[in-house]
C-alpha cells in the first residue's frame, strides 16, 4: 500500500468507501474493485493481514500455557467477551475486551466485537445457508410491522455469486424452504446422524428432514478459490485461529487480498469513522469523518459512494451520530425509527441425549461442521401458537471415555485404555426473533468513548414468543430424540444467555419498500441519501432462521453492482 | 523446541524441560512428587516429565481465585504435615507406596476440604497428562490437521 498522505484533498478522494472490513464490507470492497472503483475501506481496528498475523494458528494443544483455560485475570476483566463459545486462550486476541469499548445496557445485550482487519470474518461459525421464498415472505404473511421489499428471486443469483467465490461445502438436498446453492463436496454425516436422519424421514414423511450442515469450507478447492491463494481446508476445526491455508471464508484470506490485487483498493486501519458528512448543497453524502485511533487526528475522506458495513449496532451509531440541518436524527432518519427493531437469533436452549446403538462404528477425523434441521415449524402455514419457528444443529459423535479411576500405576493403564463410550448427541436451537420497535440502540446523551463517538445504549429483550418456541423446540426434539431411540434426553437452557450472544444482532436500519416505515429501499439505499448504502446485518427486515453471513454477502454483493450501474448511468 | 522425532521416551525427556522454562515456584519440587504419586514414572514418561508440577503451579497462579489458591495451599501443607507427622520425612523422600497412601488419605479424608483437593490436584495432573505431546501422540493418534472425517467406520 503506498504511502497514506492526507494533505491534500484530491489524495482524500476515491469513487467509494467502504466502512468496515469484516464480512460484507470485504465483500463490498471486493465488487467495487472489481467494478474498477478506487475504493478506500476504513476499518476502526488494527490491521490483521492473513497467515503473518494469526499468532497461535500452528500451536499444538499442548503449547498454551494454560492448555487453552482462560486466566482469572482475563475472566475478571471481561465478563461479557468471555462468556462467547470461541473466546479462548488461542483466540482471545481476536476479540473487544469488555473495558477497551464500553456501551451501556439498559437491558442485558451480550455484545461481542471483533475490531480488526476482517472483523469477525475470522472468528465466525461458517454456517451458510440460503434463505427461501417464505422466510422473505415470512413478515408480510404473519403481519410483522416490517416487510422485505425483495424476493428470493431478486437475491438468488447473488446468492450464486458470493457461494462460488466463498467456497460453499454443501449437499443438494432439494429442500423448498432451504434452497440449494452452488456447493462444493458436503461433509459426511456421522452413522447415527444417518440413523437420526432416517428415523425422522420414516416418522415425519418427509417434513422434517434432517441434512449435513452447509458452511463456508473449502472441501474441494476450485481455481477461483486457488486464484485467491487458498488451499484445501485440513479439518482441524480451529478456524477461530485465523486459518493458515483459507480452509474457511474470511475477508482476510479472500476478499480483501482479492481486491488489493486489482490496484485499486486502500485499506486504512485504525480508522474510527465518526459520523458521515452530508453535503446540504448537493443532497448528497460527500464522504465521512474519521478519527485516527492512534493519533485522535480528525480527517476526512470523500467519496462518490459510501458503502456502511460497520457491523449492526456500529452502523446504526455511526448513522444516528451523523446528523446534519437536514437530518438532525441522524442521516436518513426523518422517520425517527433508525436504531429500532433490533432484532436477533434466540440460542436460549438446547438438547443432549446419548445413543447405545451402533457400538461397533465411531467416526475417524474431524469435521468443523455438524448436522442441521431445517426449520419445520409455520413453514408453509401458521400452525402453532407461537410465530415463527426455529431451525436446529444436530451431531453425534463417539468420544472415547476417559476412564480417571484410581492413582499410580493404576490410574496410568486406565488412562492409556482407549474404550468408546456410548454416542453422544447433541443439538441446538436457532429460533427466530420477532423485530420490535421496543428493541432498540440509540445514543447516548451525554457519554462518549475516546473518540468522541456517542456510547450505544442497548434495550434488547425476549418475549413471550421466544419463550413459547423454545418450549416447542424442547418438546419436538424430546419426540424426535425418542423416536430415534436415544436415551438420557435432557433439555439445557442456557439461564446467563443474554441477547447478543448469538451474535446475530441485526436491524435497526432496515430495508422496506416503505419510507415511513424503513430507512432503506430495495437495493440498501437510504431512502433520504441515495448515495450511502447499507448492506451488513443493520439492514435486514426480519432475522429467520438462517446464520445470517450469507444473506449480507449477497446483499451487498448485489448492492455494490447496482451501485456500479447507477454511478455509470450518473444517477448517484 | 528441539525435538527428535524418533525415540522414545528420549524426545518427551527432552521436550519437556525445554518447554517449561518459567521461574520454579516454592511449590516446584513437591508438586513434582505429588503428580509423579498420581501418574508415575514407568516403561512410559509419568507425569512430572511431561510437566504436570509445572503446568498446576501456573494453572493455580493465574486462573484461581484467592479463595481457591489458599485451599490449594493448605491442601500442600496437610502433604507436608502429614509426610513429617507420620514418617519424619519429607513427602519426596517417602516410598511411593507412602506417597500415595497419603493422598488417598485425603480422597477418602471425611473432611470435605481433604477430598476436594485431592480431586482438584488429581484432575489437574490428569489435563495435563492427557494434553501432553507424548499422551496425544503415542495414545490418542492425535494430528493437528487429519484433512478429513469419516462418519462411520469400524471400532478396531
Amino acid at each position: 500500500m503506498s504511502n497514506f498522505n492526507i494533505d491534500s484533498k484530491k489524495q482524500r478522494t476515491f469513487d467509494a468507501i467502504v466502512v468496515g472490513s469484516g464480512i460484507s464490507g470485504g465483500w463490498a470492497a471486493k465488487e467495487l474493485c472489481d467494478n474498477g472503483l478506487k475504493t478506500l475501506v476504513l476499518e476502526r481496528g488494527r490491521d490483521v493481514k492473513h497467515i503473518v498475523d494469526y499468532p497461535t494458528t500452528l500451536k499444538e494443544p499442548w503449547e498454551f500455557d494454560h492448555l487453552g483455560a482462560l486466566t482469572k485475570e482475563m475472566k475478571d476483566a471481561n465478563p461479557i467477551a468471555t462468556k462467547c463459545y470461541a473466546f479462548n486462550e488461542d483466540s482471545s486476541h481476536f476479540f473487544v475486551k469488555d473495558k477497551e469499548h464500553p456501551y451501556i445496557q439498559e437491558k442485558p445485550f451480550d455484545w461481542i466485537r471483533g475490531y480488526q482487519v476482517g472483523g469477525k470474518s475470522l472468528l465466525w461459525a461458517r454456517g451458510t445457508q440460503r434463505w427461501s421464498k417464505y422466510d422473505f415472505e415470512g413478515p408480510a404473511r404473519d403481519g410483522f410491522d416490517n416487510h422485505w421489499p425483495i424476493t428470493y428471486q431478486d437475491l438468488a443469483p447473488w446468492y450464486s455469486h458470493v457461494e462460488i467465490f466463498a467456497g460453499i461445502s454443501g449437499n443438494k438436498d432439494g429442500l423448498e424452504q432451504l434452497p440449494d446453492g452452488e456447493f462444493l463436496k458436503p461433509h459426511e454425516q456421522s452413522c447415527v446422524e444417518k440413523h437420526f436422519t432416517a428415523e425422522m424421514k420414516k416418522h415425519y414423511k418427509g417434513s422434517r428432514p434432517v441434512i449435513i450442515g452447509r458452511c463456508a469450507h473449502l472441501t474441494d478447492p476450485q481455481p477461483i478459490h486457488f486464484k485467491q491463494g487458498r488451499a484445501q481446508c485440513q479439518q482441524r476445526d480451529l478456524c477461530q485461529r485465523g486459518c493458515p491455508y483459507g480452509g474457511y471464508f474470511s475477508s482476510n484470506a479472500s476478499t480483501l487480498p482479492w481486491a488489493q490485487n486489482t490496484g485499486n483498493l486502500t485499506l486504512r486501519p485504525n480508522s474510527v469513522v465518526h459520523s458521515i458528512i452530508y453535503d446540504e448543497k448537493s443532497g448528497k453524502a460527500s464522504g465521512v469523518k474519521v478519527i485516527d485511533s492512534k493519533t485522535k487526528e480528525e480527517i476526512h475522506f470523500y467519496a462518490k459512494i459510501i458503502f456502511l458495513n460497520a457491523a449492526t449496532i456500529n452502523t446504526n451509531l455511526i448513522l444516528l451520530n451523523s446528523k446534519s440541518h437536514r437530518f438532525p436524527n441522524g442521516l436518513g432518519n426523518d422517520n425517527g425509527l433508525m436504531g429500532h427493531y433490533i432484532h436477533f437469533h434466540n440460542f436460549h436452549t438446547g438438547m443432549s441425549a446419548e445413543y447405545e446403538g451402533m457400538l461397533e462404528s465411531k467416526t475417524e477425523g474431524i469435521r468443523p461442521n455438524g448436522s442441521y434441521i431445517p426449520r419445520f415449524r409455520n413453514v408453509f402455514k401458521q400452525e402453532t401458537d407461537f410465530l415463527r419457528g426455529y431451525a436446529a444443529g444436530f451431531s453425534a459423535r463417539r468420544p472415547i471415555i476417559s476412564n480417571q479411576e484410581g492413582i499410580g500405576q493404576e490410574l496410568k493403564d486406565h488412562l492409556f485404555q482407549k474404550k468408546y463410550g456410548n454416542w453422544i448427541v447433541g443439538s441446538h436451537f436457532m429460533g427466530e426473533t420477532i423485530p420490535k420497535h421496543s428493541n432498540y440502540v440509540k445514543l447516548d446523551a451525554s457519554k462518549k468513548d475516546d473518540w468522541g463517538v456517542p456510547l450505544a445504549r442497548l434495550n434488547v429483550d425476549f418475549d413471550d414468543n421466544d419463550r413459547k418456541m423454545e418450549q416447542d423446540y424442547q418438546d419436538q426434539m424430546t419426540e424426535m430424540l425418542t423416536l430415534a431411540g436415544f436415551k438420557n434426553i435432557k433439555a439445557n437452557p442456557k439461564k446467563t444467555w443474554n441477547p447478543g450472544l448469538d451474535i446475530h444482532e441485526m436491524g435497526g436500519v432496515i430495508m422496506g419498500n416503505d419510507p415511513k416505515t424503513s430507512q432503506l429501499n430495495k437495493w440498501n439505499q437510504l431512502h433520504h441519501c441515495k448515495n450511502v448504502f447499507v448492506t451488513d446485518g443493520a439492514s435486514m427486515t426480519s432475522n429467520s432462521t438462517q446464520n445470517p453471513s450469507l444473506t449480507y454477502m449477497a446483499l451487498t454483493a448485489r448492492a455494490a453492482n447496482y451501485a456500479v450501474a447507477e454511478l455509470k448511468k450518473k444517477n448517484l | 523446541m528441539v525435538l527428535g522425532t524418533t525415540a522414545l521416551p528420549s524426545w518427551a525427556y527432552q521436550w519437556n524441560t525445554q518447554s517449561f522454562t518459567a521461574a520454579q515456584g516454592p511449590n516446584t519440587e513437591l508438586l513434582g512428587a505429588v503428580v509423579n504419586a498420581i501418574i508415575p514414572e514407568t516403561d512410559s514418561p509419568g507425569a512430572k516429565t511431561i510437566g504436570a508440577h509445572l503446568y498446576i503451579e501456573r494453572m493455580v497462579k493465574d486462573c484461581m481465585s484467592k479463595e481457591d489458591q489458599q485451599a490449594f495451599q493448605n491442601g500442600l501443607q496437610k502433604l507436608v504435615s502429614s509426610a513429617l507427622k507420620n514418617h519424619q520425612k519429607t513427602f519426596q523422600q517417602l516410598s511411593s507406596q507412602d506417597q500415595i497412601n497419603l493422598l488417598t488419605g485425603l480422597q477418602n479424608s471425611s473432611m470435605p476440604e481433604d477430598n476436594q483437593f485431592f480431586k482438584r490436584i488429581k484432575g489437574l495432573t490428569i489435563a495435563s497428562y492427557t494434553s501432553s505431546e507424548y499422551f496425544l501422540t503415542q495414545h490418542r493418534n492425535y494430528t493437528i490437521a487429519p484433512g478429513f472425517y469419516h462418519g462411520c467406520v469400524p471400532v478396531q
